[in-house]
C-alpha cells in the first residue's frame, strides 16, 4: 500500500462529516443561484446554470470517494467503530439545530411576504432561498465548530513531563 | 479548559506514550473528539468518559473532575 498507513475508521468518520459539509455548502450555492437565475439577464443566467453543472460535478467528486470508503469499511469491519456521540457529530447536531431555525424563520419571513404581496416571486425561488439559507448556515457553522487550531496537537512525546 | 469540567487525558497518554489518533482509535472515537476533550472544549458523553477510563484501567474520576471552584 505505497507504505501509507490505513486510515482509521475515526479519522475516515472525521473526513466523511467534513466533505459532508463542504457538499452542503456548494449545494446551497446551487440552491441560491437557482433562486437568483429567473431575476438576471439570459447571459448572465446561462453562465450560472454552467457554474451550477460544475458544482454539482464538484458535489460528487467532492463526496462519492469517502462514502464508497466508509461504506466499504463499513463492511469489513464490525460496526460501532464510529463516533455518534463524539465531538464532531454533537457539533453536526447544533449545526443542523442553527439550519432548522433559520429555515424557520426565513419560511415564516417568507410566507408574510408572499401573503402581503410585496414581492412577486414564484414559489421555486422562495423554497430555493429558503434550502439554500439552511444549508449554508449548517455547514458554514459546522465547519467554523470543527476547524483546526492551536490545541489540536496530536504529539505525546513532549508530555512525558508532566506525567 | 472547559470551566466545570477538568482532565488528565493528557497525563495518561503520556503515561502510555500514545497520541490523540492511537488514544481515539482504542476507544472508537475521533482524534477530534479526544483533541476536544484534552482542551476543554467539548464535555465527553458518559459512555466515552466510561470508555476513556476503562481503556486506562483508572477510575473514571482520577481522570475527570469536577471544577469545585465553580460550585
Amino acid at each position: 500500500m505505497l507504505g501509507l498507513k490505513e486510515e482509521s475508521g475515526a479519522q475516515l468518520y472525521d473526513r466523511f462529516q467534513h466533505k459532508s459539509a463542504i457538499s452542503m455548502l456548494m449545494l446551497a450555492t446551487v440552491y441560491l443561484s437557482d433562486a437568483i437565475r429567473p431575476l438576471v439577464m439570459s447571459d448572465i443566467a446561462d453562465v450560472m446554470k454552467m457554474g451550477q453543472l460544475v458544482l454539482a460535478i464538484l458535489l460528487v467528486i467532492n463526496l462519492l470517494p469517502v462514502v464508497v470508503k466508509l461504506k466499504w469499511y463499513k463492511f469489513k469491519r464490525k460496526p460501532g467503530c464510529f463516533d455518534p456521540d463524539g465531538f464532531v457529530a454533537s457539533s453536526f447536531k447544533e449545526a443542523a439545530v442553527k439550519g432548522f431555525t433559520v429555515g424557520f424563520i426565513a419560511s415564516i419571513i417568507g410566507r408574510e411576504m408572499a401573503r402581503n404581496g410585496w414581492v412577486d416571486w414564484p414559489a421555486a425561488t422562495f423554497f430555493n432561498i429558503i434550502l439554500a439559507l439552511m444549508l449554508g448556515v449548517l455547514s458554514i457553522s459546522f465547519l467554523m465548530a470543527t476547524r483546526e487550531d492551536a490545541d489540536d496537537e496530536d504529539e505525546f512525546g513532549d508530555l512525558e513531563n508532566e506525567a | 479548559m472547559n470551566g466545570e469540567l477538568n482532565n488528565r487525558i493528557r497525563v495518561f497518554r503520556a503515561e502510555h506514550r500514545m497520541s490523540q489518533g492511537e488514544l481515539a482509535d482504542a476507544i472508537g472515537v475521533s482524534r477530534k473528539t479526544i483533541s476536544t476533550i484534552e482542551v476543554g472544549r467539548f464535555v465527553p458523553s458518559t459512555v466515552i468518559a466510561l470508555k476513556i477510563a476503562h481503556f486506562f484501567k483508572a477510575p473514571v474520576e482520577e481522570i475527570f473532575s469536577l471544577n469545585t471552584g465553580n460550585l
